[in-house]
């Protein structure tokens, strides 16, 4: 059992740092919309 | 002992004389309890679940990128704009076109700004629909178009990227006679550039390749820019931003969005394209006002004298060496092989928001608008002009954004470039 929820933890983890990637490749600088 | 928690003690004694916990303190023994239990857990199991976890969150990431995502697809509409933190990837916008337009086909790619994206235009409206209309069922057309893309940007990389799937292909995009796109695009889209670069997607040979490989070592210097170069060359191994953006599309989103507020999680496919009623009140409305004239009639008569510098007596004249840096600089813009199949439609400003101009000023601006197309036309492009007359203010929403009539005009002076194009020359297509 201890196993299992030390292995499910680890998923979580894993699949939040690719998360991480993600969310820190999105620009920093807010994309200004300006009708031109 | 000192009470370190402000709404209540470990221990606290209440009214009715009995013994009870703050609410905080219940958080603080429940984390505590968390963490001793956690910190028992074997380690091997949760390591080789990380490890798993990021990788099979990789391999899913590589199936997103080749799926077809969008649903019902017209155009990027507002949900699924940059503008509300939705940028698909490279890979993604190849694999729906992959997926949907068959390889027989004349895929028609149309990129560039808002202008073509048709704000200004309803659903029904589009000006692609009525180009898709004009070629028949022999042409695909799809609009890539973004809001504040160049012709580099967004679509141009899918435009690249799709080159070697489609035999007969042409990239269609507003521009304008005296402004050359970097060859990797402008700032706002440079992630686009680079994911679908880093993944061998758009590889093609010098002088093209040298130059777009100087740019990215010059944006390496900047930290910014190594950011941006070290997140893209990892997503080609992670494909990170495909699987999360294909999650945010389709199952939920996960990013706030100031203009979102109505639903943070919401999945974007499920926000449908909003029709709206008003645009010829929003136009009118736009006319009155003071303000908005004075700064596009302003816009409108400075960029009448790009190109052109003080001669004698005061008066503007044309610069040549101006075009001719135009014509070098852009054939720069698109590997070689892919100039031939670029239209790009020099598109007019309303002329309602030019009244100020004088005959010098209307000759300027004609003059401008020839030498610039001879300056594309000369590195190797197509260019679609219009005459100053072929448009009325009523074809505009605004200052610059066609109208449905105006998005008409534009589909069929399109649609006979792209015919005659495929005919032998002195054939002149029906």
């Amino acid at each position: 059992m201890r196993f299992v929820l030390s292995l499910a933890i680890g998923l979580l983890i894993g699949v939040f740092f690719h998360y991480l990637l993600y969310r820190y490749s999105l620009p920093s600088n807010p994309f200004i919309y300006a009708a031109f | 002992m000192s009470d370190p928690f402000p709404f209540g003690g470990a221990l606290d004694t209440g009214s009715d004389g009995r013994k009870w916990r703050g609410p905080l303190s219940y958080l603080v023994l429940a984390a505590g309890t968390i963490r001793k239990d956690v910190s028992s857990l074997p380690a091997r199991p949760l390591l080789s679940g990380v490890v798993l976890g990021f990788l099979l969150c990789c391999a899913a990431g590589r199936i997103a990128s080749k799926s077809v995502m969008f649903e019902h697809f017209t155009r990027f509409y507002a949900p699924i704009q940059a503008s509300r933190n939705f940028y698909p990837t490279a890979s993604e916008l190849v694999s729906y076109v992959k997926g949907t337009v068959p390889r027989d086909k004349y895929l028609v790619l149309v990129g560039g700004a808002s202008y073509f994206r048709g704000l200004g235009q309803n659903p029904d409206e589009l000006w692609t629909l009525e180009l898709q209309r004009l070629l028949g069922d022999d042409y695909a057309v799809v609009n890539y178009a973004n809001d504040r893309a160049g012709i580099i940007d967004f679509a141009g990389v899918a435009f690249e990227a799709l080159s070697s799937e489609y035999p007969r292909i042409a990239y269609v995009a507003n521009a304008s006679p005296v402004v050359v796109d970097s060859p990797v695009g402008s700032e706002a889209y440079l992630s686009i550039f680079w994911d679908g670069y880093y993944k061998g997607m758009n590889r093609f040979p010098a002088p093209w390749a040298d130059r777009v490989a100087d740019l990215g070592r010059e944006e390496r210097k900047d930290p910014a820019g190594l950011e941006l170069h070290l997140g893209k060359w990892s997503d080609q191994f992670t494909y990170a931003c495909d699987l999360w953006t294909y999650v945010g599309y389709k199952y939920f989103f996960t990013v706030w969005t100031d203009a979102m507020f109505d639903s943070i999680i919401r999945a974007r496919r499920r926000y449908p394209e909003v029709v709206h009623p008003n645009l010829r009140q929003e136009q009118a409305a736009f006319r009155a006002n003071a303000d908005y004239s004075k700064r596009y009639e302003a816009g409108n008569k400075d960029y009448s004298t790009k190109g052109f510098v003080s001669g004698k007596e005061g008066r503007l004249e044309i610069d040549p060496p101006a075009f001719d840096r135009i014509s070098e600089l852009s054939t720069m813009m698109f590997p070689e092989e892919l100039k031939s199949k670029c239209f790009l439609v020099f598109i007019r400003a309303n002329p309602y928001f030019m009244k100020g101009f004088d005959s010098d000023d209307w000759r300027r601006e004609e003059d401008m608008f020839s030498r610039g197309g001879a300056a594309f036309e000369k590195a190797g492009y197509h260019v679609i002009q219009f005459r100053s007359s072929d448009f009325t203010p009523d074809d505009f929403y605004d200052a610059g954004h066609f109208m449905a009539s105006g998005g008409r005009k534009v589909a069929e002076a399109v649609a006979h470039a792209l015919k005659a194009s495929k005919t032998e020359p002195g054939v002149v297509p029906k």
